[in-house]
């Protein structure tokens, strides 16, 4: 790929994420003007640790909730897989214990079955 | 480009979850001295708000790790969570005492798919993990593909492995991998008292990169092949590096995408932009963007001025070659971690293949377009 072809795709993809939000951004402002109207207290509300959602929600600046454009898949992450389980799926044994002890390190705690990173 | 990511609205769509930082090995390459325990890592109940909250500001994808994930009690309740919650979630384990039961509570717990991490054949892996290490993960993904779990595989690029790739790729495929991760081993964590025997130097990028987009492109049989976020950028090969296979809108690298639609969050609440960046457990907290336990997910991914290192990006703060490069606005400066880990500059990554392909005159490598003046003439 040229630049010229790189630039000519982000130019387009750019405009497409325009196209959108002018379809996305206008509804959901009209409905913020609604909400507003019937509204007059806008500090920020918590509940059980978690935001209201007036805090929770994206902000119009950053775009809202467009939907993604579609490009290559992020860090750690496979694609999707499409894989049927082996014909003659058969599960053996594991021919290990089930705790091995560290290489080189001195003792470090291991976890209890259950719950034992519960603070 | 940092202003595709913008209008496309910022939004912690992907991340990378350490559950513990307890691990049963000691690699050499660890970035994050795993072994022992955070202080103070999170709680269950903890953990599940935190993928509720996850999956309320519109997370698709997320792996769970660690330390090693396994080593957490309940790794699998939490990743139960998130698939119920709509979040398409694996996990990352070195396959150490990975057992049918493990095998079991992936099953139940819905995951996508299980990722193993195999640094190259027996004698590199061997050496870097454990003697024994490489039997018992490849025996663990033998298990897990004849329960029916897909599974991938997560290399780490270094000296040691870096001439075995093409021989790994088809033992993986003889497996049943159905993908397979290469990630250039960076020197932060352990590797960093490895600079000199296992890091990659950034003149290897010359071959390096053509092998890995040659192996990508090589689509006869699996697994596909997938360069992370710190191989690249750009020049001949950079559409067979990024396209994936079913095509994309965006095939090429658009820059980090830390704090802009992918998260880290760390097993004692701490959030960054990407789990790999710089841990303040070790002294370095300016990718710290707050912790679960004092504020919301939504108040810290929302904060004016959070995540700036990307979301505030200026040409300006450009160093190096990636100040005078003509990809400079899209690809500013690669892999925030890898530039950070080398120079300690975010914005400064030698890391690159056109950068090294310019300085090293194999403009032979770079495809139709040639360097600029500007380019030609800058000394490191």
């Amino acid at each position: 790929m040229t630049e010229k072809q790189i630039r000519d795709m982000l130019h387009d993809a750019l405009a497409e994420l325009d196209r959108r939000a002018r379809k996305v951004i206008l509804p959901s402002m009209l409905g913020v003007g609604l909400a507003l109207s019937g509204c007059g207290d806008r500090a920020v509300t918590w509940s059980d640790g978690q935001a209201a959602a007036s805090e929770a929600g994206a902000r119009l600046d950053q775009g809202a909730t467009l939907p993604d454009i579609g490009y290559p898949v992020p860090p750690y992450m496979a694609p999707e897989p499409d894989m049927a389980p082996e014909p003659d799926a058969q599960i053996t044994p594991p021919p290990q214990t089930d705790y091995a002890a560290p290489m080189y390190a001195a003792p470090m705690p291991v976890p209890e079955p259950d719950g034992a990173s519960d603070q | 480009m940092i202003e595709l990511l913008r209008r496309q609205g910022f939004r912690p769509r992907f991340g990378v979850w350490e559950l513990t930082l307890a691990c049963n090995l000691r690699c050499l390459h660890c970035g994050s001295h795993a072994g022992e325990r955070r202080d103070g890592e999170l709680s269950h109940d903890e953990c599940l708000s935190i993928a509720d909250q996850l999956a309320a500001l519109g997370c698709q994808r997320m792996t769970l790790g660690g330390g090693e994930p396994t080593m957490h009690p309940r790794w699998d309740a939490i990743g139960r969570r998130l698939t119920d919650r709509g979040v398409r979630v694996n996990l990352i384990s070195n396959g150490w005492r990975w057992t049918d039961e493990h095998v079991r509570r992936a099953q139940d717990a819905g995951l996508n798919n299980v990722s193993f991490s195999l640094d190259g054949l027996e004698p590199a892996h061997d050496t870097i993990r454990r003697e024994g290490s490489f039997a018992r993960v490849v025996g663990a993904i033998e298990r897990s593909r004849r329960a029916g779990i897909p599974v991938s595989v997560v290399t780490h690029i270094n000296r040691l492995n870096y001439l075995d790739l093409p021989e790994l790729r088809a033992f993986l495929g003889e497996l049943g991998v159905f993908a397979w991760q290469l990630q250039l081993g960076i020197p932060s964590g352990e590797m960093g008292q490895h600079r000199d025997d296992l890091i990659v130097a950034p003149r290897d990028l010359l071959w390096l990169v053509p092998l890995i987009a040659g192996l990508r492109l090589d689509r006869s049989a699996p697994p596909e092949v997938c360069p992370s976020d710190n191989v690249g950028y750009f020049g001949r090969c950079e559409k067979a590096l990024r396209d994936p296979p079913e095509g994309s809108r965006i095939p090429f690298w658009i820059g980090c995408r830390a704090g802009c639609e992918v998260i880290g969050i760390e097993s004692n609440g701490n959030v960054k932009g990407c789990l790999s960046l710089p841990s303040a457990r070790h002294g370095q907290d300016r990718f710290l963007e707050g912790n679960l336990r004092e504020r919301p997910l939504a108040a810290i991914w929302g904060r004016e001025g959070a995540f700036a290192f990307n979301r505030d990006f200026r040409e300006e703060l450009l160093g190096g070659f990636c100040a005078v490069c003509r990809y400079r606005d899209i690809c500013r400066g690669g892999c925030a971690w890898t530039a950070y880990s080398h120079t300690r500059d975010r914005f400064d990554n030698p890391y690159c293949f056109y950068r090294q392909a310019v300085t090293h005159h194999r403009l032979d490598l770079l495809g139709e377009d040639q360097p600029s003046e500007g380019e030609l003439a800058w000394r490191g």
